[in-house]
């Protein structure tokens, strides 16, 4: 359904999975039922680093309504996972690493006595040293978290002479920033369900990458891939999460042993202690501006707590390099980035994979020298912003579709419309503005998206993706791109999408990639589709294929417009020739791996721009910031769905004002004191800014009609946006996150003394 | 005291008679027993809104209603929003507004405005944030949600006054805050 | 099992022979949105719950030979929109008003909010300020508790919700004249603790330019909402003024003990944020400072 009469794409077509979802149809993981089913519970480790000596399982065993209680012994897999690196385990072996480590399983015929039994099982561990920070883990002498010690990895870039244009700067400055380690808080807690068919395992769960999921599991439970299928159900929020190790996993274990239906959902407690984490960092960050307003050089070094595992910890390494220096043409950086084991909770992928982070510290640096040079701080950032053919930190020269500078006219233009506030002693306002850029996809790696056509007897089109929506809204842009391609309308493409069966591989729904690769891919089917529909419909009209054209499920011929044929029609053409009517598109985007010592290579093949600005209100006797307004401006490229776009922004600015004023996990010794949403602080309705979402569009020439993505950096420039009102405002500069009102009063009760 | 309890409730207009043990809470007996996992299980703790139901009238949040409280009550679950001549206009709404994305907090966020509406059939913006202060969402910021129950408000009051369809709607809304 | 039975009477006398005959084991329940909690969560364990929000009578709010009551079954959504509440004593609607979230309001009682024990309660620190007392009944008669010695500790009421049915509360209905304001400090603007509540009741007379009765209440700041009596008699001391609005609000600080908390934050802040927002608030109520 349309909501306007226009062409498809760039129309706010009405999400395709809205009605489900909007009548309680839509079918989660949790809803999930068989008869016989069991339901399963963790037993999860409560000590941040310890041998297991032995595990004592007898008496959870016997407890009423328990048909088994599984240990690593029972696994016929390898018992291991991890995107990266396999160092984590599906039922910990000989050590425990983080407050949450799985060690058993209980399967039993209710929640409760699943639970009751867990509670039973008693573990004998040797407790070894703890380590709860990233400068405890490189300490010489230090515990070895992992055989091959607690660096995981750690990388370089160069440009330029750093040191030397530093002394030849106007102005330096220098600075530590600090963000805390941050929960996904996706309202549906992770859930799977397993089930065996004859020899055939189906797994059902919220998965961000079916493919990845199966393979992953099927390795690590000891079964044949072949036999696996994982089918996505409806994805209740991702945000990075929500692949690799999870219920379903478990679920699969059960079902394979037991031999009957599993299921599993974890507790929000549990959803907290135990699933990835976004990434602690600690930058020091150094700037060094000429006079008139030109940043010569950055030097920036970043200390990251990866947690326990592996998981993506590379991935978030390699972005931070990629991002940490800004949207700037800057000469000279140099940078080192370097991810330590720590017994906290893993670090994983979350939105923005480590460029939240860096764009807090980019920005306020950014600011600060704006502040120095008495410059206004949109001028500062139009002076030194990317243009097309810029080069960026990696030295990559980029392409047409840059439109950083037209986003921060848009937003300053916003800004001086809406006016500040008058402020008084008690109450200050001011607005703060931050921009930003985001790499489109891995990032220096091949990720192909894959997608599929086919079409029936009655000249039907099937859809056939590997990623699901995770909410952001892709089924519908995908259909939207297909039908755009097909002329058709979005009600007239059916689409099958997280089936490890039915759909090729698209790759992972994460990077803010779907759109752009997976959405290319799509392009790319449909137009193979029509160019074999096309073949059959000239055969038929004896007309040449390149003078037909297809539209509203007829081609149509330039040479003679009598001759029309419909699409069925051309199908029973091709099949009667014997042409398969199926239609793959793969796109994976061209790129440079980084060069490992210098950080060169050109590692995305494009990238998303914004600016966003806040006002704030400061209360200036209890710290108590308001942000009560929000202007952003994303360039897409192209917005396919400009409703679907407008909702990503709104939403990455709840996140970022979470980011900024509320969100963190509270650690102590490994363990988190705030594993609950009443403690842990989601922006309500009420805490929320008004926003204006503005799409500015620089086509990107090889995205489908143009589009790039938005997923991430809807949140991006929204912290560092409120840190730098907050400094407009009140005087005072947060470096650390999230800016608290006793964080703020603080500073404004140290600023107050002489 | 029993192994099961037995339980009378009007749910979506039908009276439903479940037995089950006697520490059921509300979301669990609609879910399990009647089936209804429409309503969601975000955090069982009342911190999140996700299992937001109408009973007897008022939203409450099911995970921390003993079912045997609702012995006897009317609840409105997310399946009984839609009428039979199709959906609510907070439904409608929503789905014009792209007011939906994972769809997790979408029932309980429904209801919680269908509560508003039922008492407040004319709320101001800051009675629409209020109303839902008590449903977290996570990917939409809200912004499209509030501006869907705004609009569902006037549909629904015009629906009301008998007139003729959401267009008549939308011009007597317009009409309204010109004066 | 969390609980093995549940029971809605019809009367106190029968919620009461209820709980005799559940020997101890019998807990009154009302809205449910603590207790349910905490039994699910195994911090507390009952045989038998007895759901007393059914009984006639106890759902009422009315004045009474000078008195307001308000029975053990209202919610604080209702006594947040209830007219008698918010003209005879603002600060309580605006506490009602200001708890959790609207669907937590339209569940939990007040009277559960004073018998959960909490030192922050929205509900209890407002009573607090306005002196209520708590008619509780058990099967050796009743009496009324003034809401201060309903206390014994965090968490733990001086009603045995095992043995008694606590049916109304009750205050003064205060004089002409008399002010009560309410404010609330926390994380975020719903569904959160306070980090500071407070309650504030002041009758002042403007011909002597002098408060004759103040009334502070504050949480959490102590062990449970805590009247903050210095700074009380500070306010009546002498005449108004912009200095005598600021050293009560000092002395209250002083004498308030909230702790460092992981989650509300550390002891230093707590206490300039007493001192804040009181001098705020009792400075607006009388216009001066």
């Amino acid at each position: 359904m349309s909501k306007e009469s226009c062409d498809v794409v760039g129309c706010s077509v009405l999400r395709v999975d809205g009605p489900d979802k909007l009548t309680g149809k839509a079918c989660y993981a949790g809803d999930i039922a068989f008869t016989g089913m069991l339901h399963l519970k963790l037993l999860r480790s409560d000590r941040p680093h310890a041998k297991i000596l032995g595990i004592r399982i007898a008496e959870a065993q016997a407890h009423p309504g328990v048909v088994a209680v599984l240990t690593c012994r029972d696994i016929p897999g390898t018992n291991r996972i991890g995107r990266e690196i396999r160092d984590q385990n599906v039922l910990s072996v000989d050590k425990v690493r983080f407050i949450g480590d799985p060690i058993a399983l209980v399967a039993a015929k209710t929640p409760e006595a699943a639970e009751a039994a867990a509670a039973l099982i008693r573990v004998d561990y040797e407790d070894l040293p703890g380590i709860f920070s990233p400068e405890e883990a490189l300490a010489p002498g230090a515990a070895k978290i992992h055989p091959n010690g607690n660096l995981l990895m750690e990388q370089s870039l160069l440009r330029g002479d750093p040191d030397r244009a530093l002394q030849g700067a106007d102005v330096v400055v220098a600075n530590t920033y600090r963000t805390p380690m941050v929960e996904h808080a996706y309202l549906e807690p992770e859930a799977g369900v397993a089930r065996f068919d004859g020899g055939n395992l189906t797994v059902w769960m919220p998965s961000k990458y079916s493919h990845f999921d199966q393979r992953e599991l099927a390795e690590a439970i000891g079964l044949s891939q072949g036999l696996v299928r994982v089918v996505n159900t409806t994805i209740g929020g991702c945000f990075g999460d929500k692949t690799s190790l999870s219920p379903g996993y478990y679920a699969a274990l059960a079902a394979l042993k037991t031999g009957r239906p599993a299921k599993m959902v974890y507790s929000r407690e549990e959803s907290f202690m135990a699933t990835r984490k976004r990434h602690p960092f600690v930058i020091r960050y150094t700037t060094g501006a000429s006079r008139d307003g030109r940043i010569l050089a950055a030097k920036i070094e970043i200390l990251a707590d990866t947690g326990a595992y592996c998981a993506s910890g590379p991935t978030v390494l390699v972005k931070s390099l990629i991002h940490a220096a800004g949207p700037y043409d800057i000469p000279n950086i140099s940078m080192k980035v370097t991810f330590a084991y720590t017994n906290n909770p893993v670090g994983g992928s979350m939105r923005g994979l480590g460029v939240p982070q860096v764009a807090f510290a980019h920005e306020s640096q950014v600011d600060i020298v704006a502040l120095e040079l008495g410059m206004d701080p949109f001028d500062i950032r139009v002076k030194n912003g990317f243009r097309p053919g810029s080069v960026t930190a990696t030295g990559q020269k980029l392409g047409d579709s840059v439109s950083l500078v037209e986003t921060l006219a848009a937003v300053r233009a916003e800004v001086e419309r809406i006016g500040t506030p008058p402020s008084t002693a008690a109450k200050r306002y001011g607005w703060g503005v931050a921009a930003m850029f985001y790499g489109i996809g891995a990032g220096g790696r091949s990720n192909p998206g894959g997608a599929r056509l086919e079409v029936d007897d009655a000249g039907v089109f099937t859809l056939f993706v590997g990623i699901g929506d995770v909410g952001q809204g892709s089924s519908t842009a995908l259909v939207q791109i297909a039908a755009e391609v097909l002329r058709c309308r979005v009600e007239e493409i059916r689409l099958v999408s997280g089936d490890t069966e039915r759909c090729p591989d698209s790759g992972v729904t994460a990077a803010s990639r779907v759109t752009y690769i997976v959405g290319r891919s799509v392009q790319i089917a449909a137009e193979k589709m029509i160019g074999l529909l096309r073949e059959a419909a000239a055969s038929i009209t004896g007309v040449a294929p390149g003078s037909l054209r297809l539209d509203g499920g007829f081609f149509l011929s330039s040479e003679d417009p009598s001759r029309r044929v419909s699409v069925a029609q051309a199908v029973a053409a091709a099949r009667g020739e014997g042409i398969p009517l199926t239609a793959e598109g793969v796109f994976d985007p061209e790129f440079i791996a980084l060069n490992p010592v210098t950080g060169q290579g050109a590692p995305m093949a494009t990238y998303a721009f914004a600016t966003q600005a806040a006002l704030v209100a400061v209360d200036t006797g209890s710290g108590e910031v308001e942000v009560l307004s929000i202007v952003a401006c994303h360039d897409v490229g192209r917005a396919v769905n400009p409703d679907g776009v407008t909702g990503q922004i709104e939403g990455g600015i709840s996140m970022g004002v979470g980011f900024s004023l509320t969100e963190e996990i509270l650690l102590e010794e490994g363990r988190i004191r705030n594993a609950g949403f009443s403690q842990y602080f989601l922006p309500t309705s009420l805490d929320m800014p008004e926003t204006v979402a503005l799409i500015a569009e620089a086509p990107e020439a090889t995205g489908p009609f143009g589009a790039k993505g938005v997923g991430e950096p809807a949140l991006l420039p929204t912290a560092p946006a409120i840190v730098n009102a907050i400094h407009a405002a009140a005087g005072v500069r947060v470096k650390e996150l999230p800016a608290t009102a006793e964080k703020v009063w603080r500073l404004l009760q140290e600023s107050e003394r002489p | 005291m029993a192994d099961k309890k037995k339980m009378k409730l009007k749910v979506n207009g039908v009276w439903r008679e479940v037995e089950t043990r006697p520490d059921r809470i509300l979301l669990d007996l609609l879910r399990e027993e009647l089936g209804l996992t429409g309503t969601k299980k975000g955090c069982e703790a009342g911190e999140c809104g996700a299992c937001t139901v109408i009973m007897n009238g008022r939203a409450v949040l099911a995970c921390l209603v003993p079912a045997a409280k609702a012995d006897g009550a009317e609840i409105m679950t997310i399946e009984g929003l839609a009428g039979k001549g199709g959906l609510h206009p907070l439904q409608q709404a929503f789905l014009e507004a792209g007011a939906v994305q994972c769809g997790y907090c979408t029932p309980g966020m429904l209801l919680a405005a269908k509560a508003l509406l039922d008492t407040n059939p004319e709320p101001s913006l800051e009675d629409v944030k209020r109303a839902i202060s008590g449903n977290l969402c996570r990917c939409t910021g809200y912004t499209k949600i509030v501006q869907a129950v705004r609009a569902a408000a006037v549909i629904v009051r015009a629906e009301r006054s008998g007139a003729a369809g959401p267009q008549d709607a939308v011009k007597q809304a317009k009409r309204a805050a010109h004066r | 099992m969390y609980w093995k039975d549940y029971k809605r009477p019809g009367s106190v006398a029968e919620a009461l022979a209820l709980l005799e005959h559940a020997a101890g084991r019998g807990r009154i329940i009302a809205g449910g949105t603590d207790l349910t909690l905490q039994l699910r969560q195994r911090q507390s364990s009952a045989d038998l719950l007895v759901d007393v929000t059914g009984i006639d009578g106890l759902g009422g709010i009315g004045e009474k030979d000078g008195w307001i009551t308000i029975g053990a079954a209202v919610t604080h959504a209702e006594a947040a929109g209830n007219p008698l509440v918010r003209q005879a004593a603002r600060a309580l609607a605006e506490g009602c008003g200001q708890v959790g979230a609207p669907q937590i309001r339209n569940m939990a009682t007040l009277m559960g909010n004073v018998i959960s024990a909490q030192p922050a309660a929205d509900a209890a620190v407002p009573l607090t300020a306005l002196e209520a007392e708590i008619r509780v009944v058990s099967t050796t008669g009743e009496r009324w508790i003034p809401i201060e010695e309903a206390y014994l500790a965090v968490g733990r009421s001086a009603i045995d919700a095992s043995r008694e049915v606590a049916t109304e509360i009750r205050f003064r209905k205060q004089e002409n004249g008399v002010q009560t304001r309410f404010f609330r400090l926390a994380k975020r603007k719903a569904l959160t603790l306070p980090v500071l509540n407070g309650a504030v009741s002041i009758l002042a007379d403007p011909t002597t330019k002098r408060i004759r009765r103040a009334r502070i209440a504050l949480g959490p700041v102590a062990a449970k909402p805590f009247r903050a009596r210095r700074s009380e008699a500070c306010l009546e001391s002498v005449e108004i003024s912009p200095e005598l609005v600021e050293e009560a609000a000092r002395i209250a600080a002083e004498e308030a003990s909230p702790r460092t908390s992981l989650v509300r934050g550390s002891a230093p802040y707590r206490k300039a944020m007493v001192r804040l927002f009181l001098a705020r608030t009792i400075g607006e109520m009388l216009a001066v400072g």
